[in-house]
């Protein structure tokens, strides 16, 4: 019999987070250092720390980092790459792109060794018939050098396969019964569209990740034996799957962890009723910034993750950007006075200086916490207070002496760079979508998104930000909220006028043969001209025609670009599908008003009085009247992070426990 | 309202507000380049991102530029607007917008449209937003010389496009009517307006609560950082003098009281490229040689105010080259440049990229349909004391990307027979050049014509080599094979059946190739990325007979004699010295 708390979980760069909800609907928060050599082993310890018996979990819905630290670190599998003749080098020569526009570039290493990229004899046309047949007596010489260059997974992928992938399928079918020991991954199978080098990229890494994925996921079963939970892994698009799903998927899960907390905003944007939501996800180590409109993340239908590695992959459209609480501040020697915050970051070890593990550059944290914008205690996370001495130690050493200031002085100057570069970053995602910062909400969350919130805000001219109860762990509670679904991108490729319901039945019929009901979000993928950028339309029903499509496209370019592009010119390239499996979820809005109801009743007997840390009001946010409002400077305690309200900032709590910050002076 | 700590418009600014300041204008310029680049329908822009968007000051000098802009564009605008501010006689009025196309305003080429519209404080006018895009049909970016500019298009002197925000339709008419694709131009068109728009709405916003003199403020600080970094690069070095050649330019670049001045000089005879564009070439090599010892100096200008460029050779008036030529010539001026710190400042820079091979293909199918398709093949970059350089990219200058080759078998009558990475291509080096791209084209019908633009070979530095020159084979079954090296144009008419084989240079190699680690040259071989022939003749690696196993001891006495011997200076001068 399962039991009946449900567990989000979410492994960041810096501190793992669960959130554990039970059937009373109270949350409750729980934060473990991350253990970047071992994530299962740290994912086990966030769960003792949670105190929740195995037994009593009914679901753990976990957002992962395995694949990107795979990815991140190269170690993937040994990968083959199987492609047709002539064309051995398509994940080596790329797009024929620079890495930056300037300066030396260093040579690329694929993730397939050109030695280990085969060809095969085989050609078709661009219409998807035979040039010429596959030459099968090829294949078992080809599974020598496999097991002789002891490779473990590999990607086949033929040109125009995505037209006709007979070939590919008769190759995988041969190799499959030679090569019984190895993974292969098909290249029409994960992106069935047109462009070889995506194509190429995206069956290569699948490729590169399966066998991981396939460890880590049995490494989690095994631990979790006898227990009765059932576990689902986070998906890049906001869904969740099976383990099962997982491992023959793994690709899916690349950007499990902030998907979730798209996801938990998304939520949070339905229940205050905001139409248009952009995120500010700030951890250790970056900036995760969505936008979410009338309650939908917005989805996209490629991510580049690196460097020549551009993957189709159904996602929510997440933009990164390197700095966070633990990014290091660099000077600037050939300028009087410049400095730099980010991209490196602390990480989780050492961690700021603050955080007393070894940590001797500063970081924007150390930096926060001189200028009196952190709670130094952090008992409520088990966690030792934070080290102010160390923190001016690392300031003076690397940063004061270029500026010419004091430690609090250099700070404010470091937070005003952060913040500087932050607004920027959010600027460029509204101008992306043709939105005035005025026209949207920024919620703040993870545990450094809250502090710098109202000045990055005020900075851009957005008027009101919501920084929730739970923002430490908001991503985790998004982990909960994220459904079972199935995701399909299916080719289409017609213009848009010849768009029609029916077409789109078809297609989904394709999509999903097994019609198991649920809740469908769909998106089409467009595409103008010769350009490479692509944009998403969602539908909004299954009944929408060519022309309301057209309609709705030519409002947002028009609204994002200043064009009306010429409707001949608008073609739909593929089908972005999303079945979410009709089943009762966590009701957010009850779950969160009883758990910050719950806690304002435990701080009320505890009698906790208004403190003042290094000159800045301290007020934990149970202890505030709802709805009365109060205003800046004042540090609102949260359960593991801290909203610091500037001078001027009027800012109230509601009984959703959100801290709302009216920026307007 | 955006908000900065800066405490009054004459106050000068402190560092964390400069940074601050600079931060929120450089993600504003960003923003103009991505959502035209977004916006477009064109391939220049939408394909290529050929976009530059730059805040410059009153009388063109470049104060903050867009990060990803296309770092010639960027600097030719500026050469284009000390143009317009010195011209008008007419006061700038709010929202006002001109364009200008003509390289004799200083435009880099007649498809590279400059948009610019002035920031006024009060009537007091701060400096100009300027957005550079190329829109392919607004020239013809033909790839041979021209007896007269106008042969490429319509020539536009900065004229007034729209007056306190509106446009002028007359004159949109009348640019879309000499395009070669009225609708496509028209959105991208749009687009570019749009994003000045943008700009000026994000810029005034920052900078307009900061009083008039704020763009004096912006430039002092920028005109400092960039010579305190020319000054500390000349600290470092051990020379006062800094000369290259990247055939037919030569560069003689040295310190002044100012900052450095840079001759450049034309060998090849009277030279097409105009003494404007070679000024923003000079400039941006400056910017990414800077950049290096001032990462911040990637975005900001500076340049005006300490860098003396001398062009010894008038402007042309007659032959031109055409818009894409403009560029790989320019290209080369900046290489020289290049050339001239890597020899003595290692750090700073690396050894020549190679440059795009470009190909313009026309032709007819059987059905008497017509196509047309423009496409670079990037070839190898330099290397550099740090490392090998990067395989098949664009140079910056020519930002051609190579379609997929399902998107070229499905948009024009040819068959890619092969696409790969052409062994030994890199110039040999301590650290070898990026390899160059080898693409053969079948012409399946009708007939074709196709102009190809090959470089020529990048010269190595410190020692390196130069990675071999482009090349064009054509296999017709009535004519043969015929073989073509870079550098050269020509056209060549195609039948049903000829093949075409395009071979991208390799970009240069950097050090003595003597000096590799044999590990790593195992490891070339083991890629096929050089043949065994070339392990033993360039870099001293002796296998043993029939295998491709070395010969350790053979390999350690070749690689000492050849180190030993040969001054770098010979090795240098010939390749054939270890043939």
């Amino acid at each position: 019999m399962r039991g009946a708390v449900q567990i989000g979980i979410d492994v960041g760069g810096t501190f793992t987070d669960v959130i554990a909800c039970g059937k009373d609907g109270y949350l409750s928060l729980h934060k473990v250092p991350t253990t970047p050599h071992d994530i299962g082993q740290g994912l086990m310890a966030a769960l003792a720390a949670s105190g929740v018996p195995i037994a009593d979990i009914e679901e753990i819905a976990h957002g992962t980092t395995v694949a990107t630290n795979a990815l991140l670190e190269r170690r993937g599998a040994r990968t083959g790459l199987l492609t047709t003749r002539g064309f051995r080098d398509v994940l080596e020569l790329r797009d024929g792109g620079r890495r930056s526009l300037r300066g030396w570039q260093r040579a690329f290493n694929p993730l397939v060794a050109r030695q280990h990229c085969w060809e095969a004899n085989e050609r078709m046309r661009g219409d998807g018939n035979i040039l010429e047949a596959l030459q099968e007596d090829s294949l078992p010489a080809l599974v020598d050098a496999l097991r002789r260059e002891k490779i473990a997974a590999l990607a086949v992928s033929f040109l125009h396969s995505d037209r006709n992938p007979g070939h590919e399928e008769r190759a995988e079918s041969i190799l499959r019964h030679l090569w019984p020991e190895g993974w292969i991954i098909r290249g029409s199978s994960v992106c069935p569209f047109p462009d070889e080098r995506l194509r190429a990229s995206t069956a290569a890494l699948a490729a590169f990740l399966a066998p991981l994925m396939g460890r880590y996921v049995g490494d989690l079963e095994r631990a979790l034996t006898g227990a009765s939970a059932e576990v689902r892994f986070i998906e890049s698009a906001g869904g969740s799957c099976t383990p099962d799903e997982a491992r023959r998927h793994p690709l899916q899960t690349i950007l499990s962890g902030p998907a979730g907390g798209a996801r938990a905003a998304a939520g949070l944007g339905v229940l205050l009723d905001i139409p248009a939501v952009l995120t500010a996800d700030v951890g250790g180590t970056s900036l995760d910034a969505a936008l979410i409109e009338d309650g939908e993340p917005e989805l996209r239908g490629d991510r580049t993750l690196e460097f020549g590695l551009r993957i189709a992959l159904p996602s929510v459209a997440i933009q990164t950007a390197g700095i966070g609480g633990g990014s290091i501040i660099a000077v600037d020697e050939s300028i009087p006075g410049g400095l730099r915050v980010g991209p490196e970051s602390a990480g989780a070890a050492p961690g700021p200086a603050c955080f007393g593990k070894g940590g001797r550059k500063p970081t924007l944290t150390d930096a926060n916490l001189l200028l009196g914008r952190l709670v130094e205690d952090r008992s409520d996370l088990g966690l030792p207070p934070l080290d102010r001495e160390a923190a001016e130690r690392a300031l003076l050493a690397d940063v004061c002496p270029s500026l010419g200031l004091d430690p609090a002085g250099a700070a404010r100057v470091i937070a005003e760079v952060a913040e500087a570069r932050m607004a920027g970053f959010l600027r460029t995602q509204l101008a992306a979508r043709g939105l005035a910062p005025s026209d949207a909400t920024l919620v703040a969350f993870g545990g450094a998104g809250p502090i710098q919130a109202a000045a990055v805000a005020r900075a851009l001219g957005m008027r009101r930000v919501v920084v929730p109860y739970l923002a430490s762990g908001f991503s985790a509670l998004g982990c909960i909220l994220c459904p079972p679904a199935q995701t399909a991108m299916v080719p289409m490729d017609m213009p848009l006028a010849a768009f029609t319901p029916t077409r789109l039945a078809e297609r989904l019929a394709a999509a999903f043969p097994e019609n198991g009901g649920g809740r469908l979000r769909l998106a089409l993928v467009i595409a103008r001209g010769e350009n490479l950028w692509e944009d998403l339309l969602p539908l909004h029903g299954q009944d929408e025609t060519a022309e309301a499509l057209i309609r709705h496209y030519h409002a947002f370019t028009e609204r994002a670009y200043g064009v009306r592009p010429a409707t001949e010119s608008i073609r739909v390239l593929r089908l972005l599908a999303l079945r979410e499996e009709a089943r009762s979820q966590l009701d957010l809005g009850s779950a969160l008003e009883a758990t910050f109801a719950c806690r304002r009743t435990e701080a009320a007997a505890a009698d906790r009085a208004p403190s003042a840390g290094a000159g800045v009001r301290q007020i934990a946010v149970e202890t505030l009247e709802i709805e009365s409002a109060d205003e800046g400077p004042v540090q609102v305690v949260l359960p593991g992070a801290s909203v610091f309200i500037p001078p001027g900032v009027r800012f109230w709590v509601d009984r959703w426990g959100n801290t709302v910050l009216d920026t307007r002076m | 309202m955006s908000q900065l700590s800066l405490p009054s418009a004459t106050a000068a600014l402190t560092s964390g507000a400069w940074i601050a300041l600079r931060q929120q204008i450089e993600e504003a310029l960003a923003a103009m380049d991505t959502g035209l680049r977004r916006a477009a329908a064109g391939a220049g822009i939408g394909r290529h991102g050929e976009t530059a968007s730059g805040f410059y000051a009153a009388d063109g000098a470049l104060l903050v530029a867009g990060r990803e802009s296309h770092p010639l564009l960027l600097e030719a605008a500026g050469e284009a607007l000390a143009y317009l501010a010195q011209d008008r006689e007419e006061a700038f009025a709010p929202e006002d917008v001109f364009w200008t196309n003509d390289p004799h305003c200083g435009a880099a080429s007649l498809e590279d449209l400059v948009i610019a519209t002035p920031l006024l404080a009060q009537g007091t006018l701060l400096g100009f937003i300027a957005v550079t895009a190329s829109h392919a049909g607004l020239g013809k970016s033909s790839l041979t010389p021209v007896a007269h500019l106008r042969q490429e298009g319509l020539i536009l002197p900065w004229v007034r496009a729209a007056r306190a925000g509106a446009m002028i339709p007359e004159l949109r008419n009348l640019l879309v009517a000499n395009s070669e694709s009225p609708a496509d131009f028209l959105q991208d068109l749009s687009g570019h307006l749009h994003a000045v728009h943008l700009g000026r709405a994000a810029l005034e916003d920052l900078l307009l609560p900061l009083g008039s003199e704020i763009a004096e403020r912006i430039r002092e600080r920028v005109a400092g950082s960039c010579r305190r970094a020319i000054g500390s690069i000349w600290q470092r070095s051990e020379q006062p003098l800094f000369t290259a050649t990247v055939a037919p330019f030569s560069v003689r670049i040295a310190p002044t009281e100012a900052g450095v001045r840079v001759q450049v000089d034309n060998a090849g005879g009277p030279c097409a490229l105009s003494p404007a564009l070679t000024q923003a070439a000079v400039r941006a090599a400056l910017r990414e040689v800077l950049s290096v010892e001032a990462p911040s100096l990637a975005v900001l200008g500076g340049l005006a105010e300490t860098v003396e460029i001398v062009v010894n050779w008038p402007a042309p008036a007659a032959r031109l080259l055409g818009g894409v030529s403009r560029f790989a010539e320019a290209q080369r001026v900046a290489e020289a440049v290049l050339g001239g710190f890597a020899e003595s400042l290692a750090h700073l820079t690396h050894a020549p990229d190679a440059g795009c091979a470009l190909v313009d293909l026309r032709g007819e199918r059987a059905d008497g349909s017509t196509y047309h398709l423009r496409l670079g093949v990037p070839g190898g970059l330099g290397a550099s004391v740090f490392g090998d350089g990067l395989t098949h990219a664009t140079a910056p200058f020519l930002p051609r990307h190579l379609p997929s080759v399902e998107d070229i078998e499905r948009a024009v009558p040819v068959r890619v027979l092969r696409l790969e990475a052409v062994p030994d291509s890199a110039g040999p080096g301590q650290y070898h050049g990026g390899s160059g791209a080898r693409l053969e084209l079948l012409l399946l019908e009708g007939r074709g014509e196709v102009d190809v633009l090959l470089p020529g070979y990048a010269p190595g530095a410190r020692g390196g080599m130069r990675g071999t020159p482009g090349a064009l084979t054509v296999i017709t079954p009535e004519a043969g094979r015929r073989e073509e090296r870079g550098p050269t144009r020509c056209t060549i008419a195609l039948r049903a059946g000829d093949r075409i084989i395009l071979e991208s240079p390799g970009g240069a190699g950097w050090g003595i190739p003597f000096q590799r680690s044999i590990l790593r040259l195992e490891e070339d071989l083991q890629r096929d990325l050089i043949t065994s022939e070339h392990a033993q003749n360039r870099y001293g690696l002796v296998l043993k007979p029939g295998t491709r196993e070395k010969d350790d001891h053979l390999t350690y006495r070749v690689r000492h004699y050849l180190l030993s011997t040969l001054a770098v200076e010979d090795i240098i001068a010939g390749e054939e010295l270890l043939d």
